[in-house]
């Protein structure tokens, strides 16, 4: 039944199995955005050299590490056919929460760390009992969340402001691991590789797969497709506590519009779909919407270098998604291929 | 036969063998189910029998009740009133999952696949073997392997393409497979061959007798009745939600069967020589 797979290939021969196999990698959305990324790189250090000092990569880096942290828990909320736009809030009152006790009590890193993931946990719960039990639409039950939670945060924050953190805070947020290597992309990177593990070697990432694609199918094989659902939202919330930390830690501040006003829900998404993740569901993975934050970031950069008005960010943005979602269609990613491929099969 | 049994018994998930069912007792049984949406009644008093290792065809018109009663079997939306006997104890079956532990798979007419997934992935779906708790690909590949091979399925180019790339009878044939390698002992078929050209079709029917061969019982819904007759060794026919006549195929023939499906009358020659409890029922219309 399998043999007939390598003897096809031996047919091809040589050059045009290669022109093949590159045919596909050049179809992956990781591959076409690392190129994507050595493209805009090498345009803006010929342009300005600068562009390349460890500093500069060392920011856009680090730039992009909470974007990548909130893209991690979007990508497993949209590839489970949801979508989850209170990342924002939950990032902001997570970052006032231990902001405040760290500033005005030398709050423990550690604690906060804690601190953070329980409260993300808490909010995710929130979004993911909406969704799942009361089956309240996502895009509607997280639209209701991001202003029920960032008028929340505003309360929590009763005006005030963090301007002062620890030095262990900073030295987290802004020291570099190896030159040009900040400590939260690594941290960033690390979350990443363990949910792009989760997703690929358990079984309940395989699930989420499933339910995104067909809920039905899922259901009818035995899946608690609620269930799944439930845990995608807490899991996204988690994630943006810990990037509330992060952004806390980068920033050295917080205060009662932190993510919200930078939109940061959008953001993530953004990140996400250039990444390859589809909004259909069922298709995409955490990896690429890392890369899709790292392109945003080391994008906007080249902007500003190019001596692009700062003003022009947000259409920089959303021409990134667009280009991302034309090149989809265009390429045909595999999936796509394959169901035109059975559409003729099946005739 | 039965070494074959033993062997996919041994590599399917779930482990350990099915216990036999008692001789002489039907493998599923109905009994006076009743099923209504509003003031319609989809399912009245339908009293039926499936035994195992036979094709049980289920033929009837649109809207005769064929799929509002194979749903009730597998608690997609179970019955109002009535009892269902499985090896010959009473069973209650509200979610897919009770059916699936009772050993009743059932593929539908849009067969459930995943077609982000690919054969594989799709035949461990929501049953995938793990050791030190993450996926064991190898393992699911051999037995995937294994259970295309048990159904003579070689036209498979490779289990590790997506569901979304293959034939029509490809993606029957891994949905039988899926339901099998759950060791059901009762498959539920929903017009298997509806959407297929003549050869995918000769391919499921014979996939569907070697079901039967290997002590599976079958519960088949179908139109045509040239497969019907091709494949079932019993017939039950719905008639307005209710049941017009049920027997071994011999009791049938296209005359006959047509008549029952088109106006509920048993004709002479239907099941009112059958043992069945449905001959009551059968001659009230």
């Amino acid at each position: 039944m399998t043999v007939a797979l390598p003897l096809r290939r031996r047919e091809r021969g040589g050059a045009s199995m290669r022109r093949a196999v590159l045919g596909r990698w050049l179809r992956l959305r990781e591959v076409q955005l690392v190129l994507a990324m050595a493209a805009v790189v090498i345009a803006s250090a010929i342009l300005h050299p600068d562009f390349l000092a460890p500093g500069n990569i060392s920011f856009m880096l680090a730039d992009s590490a909470v974007t990548a942290i909130l893209a991690t828990g979007q990508t497993l909320v949209i590839l489970g056919k949801g979508i989850d736009l209170s990342v924002a809030p939950i990032l902001g009152i997570c970052a006032v929460e231990v902001g405040f006790p760290a500033q005005n009590h030398n709050l423990n890193l550690a604690l906060a760390l804690m601190l953070v993931m329980g409260i993300g946990i808490m909010l995710g719960i929130g979004n993911g009992l909406l969704v799942s039990w009361a089956r309240i639409p996502p895009i509607i039950t997280t639209l209701a969340t991001l202003s029920v939670y960032g008028g929340l945060q505003f309360i929590l924050a009763n005006g005030q402001e963090v301007v002062n953190i620890p030095n262990a805070y900073d030295t987290l947020g802004n020291a570099d691991l190896l030159s040009g290597v900040p400590w939260v992309l690594v941290i960033a990177v690390g979350i990443a590789v363990a949910v792009a593990l989760f997703l690929r070697q358990t079984n309940l990432g395989r699930s989420i797969y499933a339910v995104g694609n067909n809920a039905d199918a899922a259901h009818r094989s035995g899946i608690a497709v609620r269930r799944i659902i439930f845990t995608t939202y807490v899991l996204s919330g988690l994630l943006a506590g810990i990037a509330g930390l992060i952004y806390l830690c980068h920033t050295g501040s917080a205060d009662s519009t932190t993510g919200t006003d930078s939109n940061v829900e959008l953001t993530s998404i953004a990140a996400t779909l250039i990444g390859g993740t589809t909004l259909t569901g069922g298709r995409g993975g955490v990896i690429g919407s890392v890369l899709g934050a790292i392109f945003l970031s080391v994008a906007l950069t080249a902007m500003v270098f190019a001596r692009i008005p700062a003003i022009w960010e947000p259409a920089g943005v959303g021409a990134l998604i667009l280009l991302a979602m034309v090149t989809d269609r265009h390429s045909g990613t595999l999936a796509s291929r394959a169901r035109r491929r059975g559409g003729e099969v099946a005739r | 036969m039965q070494g074959a049994r033993a062997a996919s018994a041994a590599r399917a998930p779930g482990g350990a063998s099915a216990p036999a069912t008692p001789v002489g007792e039907p493998l599923l049984q109905l009994r006076a189910i009743n099923k209504s949406f509003g003031s319609v009644r989809a399912l009245s008093d339908i009293t039926m029998e499936v035994p195992a290792g036979q094709v049980t065809a289920l033929v009837g018109d649109n809207g005769a009740g064929k799929s509002t009663l194979i749903k009730a079997i597998a608690g997609i939306a179970p019955p109002d009133h009535g009892e269902i006997y499985w090896k010959g104890k009473p069973v209650r079956i509200h979610t897919p999952r009770d059916a699936s532990a009772l050993g009743i798979a059932t593929v539908f007419q849009d067969l459930a696949l995943c077609d982000n997934l690919d054969i594989v992935q799709n035949l461990y779906l929501g049953r995938e073997r793990l050791r030190a708790r993450t996926l064991d690909e190898n393992t699911m590949e051999l037995g995937a392997k294994q259970a295309l091979a048990d159904l003579s399925v070689v036209t498979v180019r490779s289990i590790r393409q997506l569901v979304a790339s293959l034939s029509g009878g490809q993606r029957q044939a891994v949905a039988v497979a899926k339901a099998v390698m759950g060791n059901a002992e009762l498959v539920i078929m929903d017009e298997p061959t509806a959407a297929l050209g003549v050869t995918q079709t000769a391919q499921v029917l014979a996939l569907i007798k070697r079901l039967a061969e290997r002590g599976i019982a079958v519960l088949v819904i179908s139109h045509n009745l040239r497969d019907v007759f091709e494949v079932a060794d019993r017939i039950a026919v719905l008639y307005l939600g209710r049941l017009a006549g049920e027997g071994p195929i011999a009791e049938f023939d296209t005359q006959n069967t047509v008549e029952m499906i088109t106006t509920g009358a048993a004709t002479p020659r239907s099941a009112a020589n059958s043992a069945a409890p449905s001959t009551d029922d059968a001659k009230d219309h």
